[in-house]
């Protein structure tokens, strides 16, 4: 918005100067300059948040260590569509401002400045203009390429069919190279001799009737203040000091600033694409496949010259179910020093997952818990590409976090517990709340193991307030009220029912009085607003709630 | 592949389609361009696309997300029967209400726009059988957008006959010259959609969707 408002404050002084072109356009001129300004910044920042190895880098490197400036790179998203937004508005207003242009530079062609109209002669036809020319034609591409990518980018598509968002979104490299064409046609010119043909003067030879009409002309079209001195047309008429043009007006095209501005973030995105590409070239060696009830899975294996942290994801993609389709997971656990292997739970819903398994898990031994080791020859080929950062990473830097999951959401908050697990005392995290929220008891054995080895590592380090766990069942058919017969640590923690946030909230308040807690939602929408608001409601013993937030699709 | 539903794509693009034709006209009458009328065509042209796309079709596997308030318009669309519910008819008729706007400057990007959305709608009466042999959607995204933009230079070169804007003022001869963009589009889209032959287009019968 700031660029726009400057830039037409810009333009029209500038365009004052330049005479003839106030002649044939005015407004149309000013505004498509303003917004073709406004969707050169949205275009060059549009890329950046979409760097996402570069962002991943950044959460985790100590040059940024404010907590303030990492959570802006959760919201890499939000301002990605944010840019996308701006540039949809304002190329409807750059097209609207250059249809009237097209229609200008037709109907008031001027014959005493050829060089600087855009038509080829009076009267031309506009769509003439439009199709015959390069800006033009570019530019009637790159509003189609645009349409395509944004009615495809809707929420209500994205979320019933990823694919079609997907494949036409990659659709933007035909069109920032299409805006490279459309601002190398030349059309905006600047006068080269300007000390030799100032703005006004009097060509010695021109008829005389075009003399007397020029202060009367000056008078109508200078409604900003003149360059250099003079302030009133009146001034201008009264004084006598008129100068002589020596020779005829020479006009150069600008440069087009677009390059400057797109070549950028362009080149870094093209960078950090490339490197992905060959980071995610070798195939992973998958290690075992586990089957879990409630149709999840979990696939263990190993890379070389693999790092992840706690709460990054990574994307899987196995040319055998799919040829280009790539699918985020969590890590639930990351290699560590001493461990290299790391794995992920997937749940199988939609047919990407159902293939997958269908190739790692012969659907004979799908019941079975551990698949029979020889079936490890027979693996797919399968590629990841990552890890890349997510706000729960953040858990492990504040003193006291709360962190809830609603189902399958528990994966990334499962690498924490494997973190800790392993080694509590680097890290900031003095007391973790874990809520887990399932609807079918079975779910809970994913990460059944888990929890009762790090309730039991705790008690036997004497830290039993470390870690607080509460399951809830949240849909009950009344028959199945444990876990399982082994995990009493969690048979006890277990409730029925939906948990009841706010007195959960006062509780967290009214035992960790002055501090700031860091809440972390992994579940459904419903949940993660209810937490939301929850986190910014004031409490009276002086907490300080702060919500993180991760978004999907 | 065989599993995108095509259809919920088309239906947003003929409101995107008709909200650029209305914007498009406003600029046309208020521009008080030569043959400003096809501006005001186009207006109610997109109101009337808007109004029929407003509501968002049930989809085939899993819930759909409804537009707020559009049980009101599906009451109405519902009372034109097949004419609404079938998904040719509505290529057909955004064809058809997308070609008197391409005559005017301003109007023309919303003609484009609605008929990538009438082709769209052709791929969606596509059975998924049929669908997977196409080349990748990219690369035919890709070519549907040449193709276009071959096709505009094609109008355009129709145009170049005129010799001045006010000649537009007459109406065009009622003569293939006019209606061949179109039809182009019309057949290199399903050409480019449907398997096969360009020659043998095999298009299933209208079936509900």
């Amino acid at each position: 918005m700031l660029s726009a408002v400057t830039d037409l404050g810009s333009i029209e002084s500038t365009v004052s100067k330049n005479l003839p072109v106030v002649s044939i356009n005015q407004l149309g001129l000013c505004l498509s300059r303003a917004s073709a300004s406004v969707l050169n910044l949205n275009c060059s920042l549009i890329l950046l948040p979409m760097c996402r190895t570069l962002l991943a880098y950044l959460r985790g490197s100590q040059k940024v260590p404010s907590r303030r400036t990492r959570r802006l790179l959760d919201k890499s998203r939000t301002f990605h569509i944010t840019c996308g937004v701006t540039i949809c508005i304002f190329s409807g207003v750059h097209v609207a401002a250059h249809l009237v242009n097209a229609l200008n530079f037709s109907v008031n062609y001027s014959e005493d400045f050829v060089e600087l109209n855009a038509a080829r002669y009076r009267d031309e036809d506009p769509r003439k203009l439009l199709f015959t020319t390069v800006p033009g034609l570019t530019g009637v591409c790159m509003v189609v390429v645009l349409f395509l990518m944004i009615t495809a980018s809707t929420y209500a598509i994205r979320v019933s069919n990823y694919d079609i968002f997907w494949y036409t979104h990659n659709l933007f490299f035909v069109f920032y190279m299409l805006l490279t064409l459309h601002v190398s046609g030349g059309l905006l010119k600047y006068q080269t001799n300007l000390d030799t043909h100032p703005p006004g003067c009097i060509s010695l030879n021109r008829t005389s009737s075009q003399n007397i009409s020029l202060p009367e002309y000056f008078s109508e079209h200078f409604h900003e203040p003149f360059p250099e001195g003079f302030s009133k047309p009146e001034e201008f008429t009264q004084n006598t000091f008129v100068k002589i043009c020596m020779e005829e007006p020479r006009f150069q095209a600008n440069f087009p600033q677009t390059w400057l501005w797109i070549s950028g973030p362009l080149c870094l995105y093209c960078a950090e694409r490339l490197y992905r590409y060959i980071r995610s070239n070798k195939p992973v060696t998958i290690i075992s496949v586990i089957s879990h009830p409630s149709d999840v899975m979990e696939i263990r294996m190993v890379k070389e010259n693999f790092k992840a942290r706690p709460g990054q994801y990574i994307t899987l993609h196995c040319p055998s179910v799919s040829a280009l389709e790539n699918h985020p997971f969590t890590l639930t656990m990351c290699p560590t020093e001493t461990k290299a292997t790391f794995g992920v739970h997937l749940k199988i819903v939609g047919d990407w997952t159902e293939r997958f398994r269908d190739l790692l898990l012969p659907p004979s031994s799908q019941d079975s818990e551990i698949l029979p080791f020889i079936q490890s020859r027979n693996y797919p080929k399968l590629y990841i590409d990552g890890p890349f950062g997510s706000p729960f990473e953040e858990s492990l830097n504040y003193e006291v976090s709360l962190c809830v999951a609603g189902g399958i959401g528990v994966t990334p908050f499962a690498s924490i517990l494997n973190t800790l697990l392993d080694d509590w005392k680097p890290y900031k995290l003095r007391r973790l709340y874990f809520i887990w929220v399932c609807r079918d008891i079975q779910s809970f054995r994913w990460f059944a193991d888990l929890l009762c080895m790090l309730h039991n590592k705790f008690w036997q380090e004497n830290r039993p307030d470390y870690v607080n766990i509460q399951l809830y069942l949240s849909q009950t058919d009344g028959i199945q009220k444990i876990i399982g017969e082994k995990y009493h640590a969690l048979n006890s923690r277990l409730f029925i029912g939906r948990p009841r946030w706010k007195l959960l909230f006062d509780e967290i308040a009214k035992y960790n009085r002055g501090k700031t807690v860091g809440v972390f939602c992994c579940g459904p929408n419903s949940l993660s607003k209810t937490l939301h608001k929850l986190s910014n409601q004031i409490n009276s013993y002086g907490t300080r709630f702060e919500y993180n937030k991760e978004s999907f699709s | 592949m065989g599993q995108i539903e095509w259809a919920m794509w088309a239906n947003e693009q003929a409101l995107a389609s008709g909200l650029i034709l209305i914007t498009g006209g406003i600029v046309a009458t208020a521009g008080r361009f030569t043959q400003w009328y096809f501006g005001a065509y186009s207006i109610v042209a997109g109101v009337f696309v808007c109004l029929l796309e407003y509501p968002r079709g049930k989809r085939k596997k899993g819930s759909t997300m409804e537009r707020w308030g559009q049980k009101y318009m599906t009451a109405v669309v519902k009372l034109f029967g097949p004419f609404t519910r079938n998904y040719y008819i509505r290529a057909v008729l955004h064809l058809l209400l997308s070609v008197p706007a391409g005559f005017l400057l301003a109007t023309i990007l919303g003609t484009a726009c609605l008929a990538i959305a009438s082709g769209i709608y052709l791929l969606s009466q596509v059975p998924p059988a049929h669908r997977g042999n196409c080349r990748p959607l990219a690369v035919r995204l890709l070519v549907c957008v040449h193709v276009k933009c071959a096709v505009l230079s094609v109008y355009a070169f129709h145009v170049r006959k005129w010799s001045s804007v006010s000649r537009l003022t007459d109406l065009p001869p009622a003569g293939l010259s006019f209606r061949t963009p179109s039809c182009c589009q019309t057949l290199m889209a399903v050409a480019l959609f449907s398997r096969g032959h360009p020659h043998a287009p095999c298009l299933p019968a209208a079936t509900h969707s």
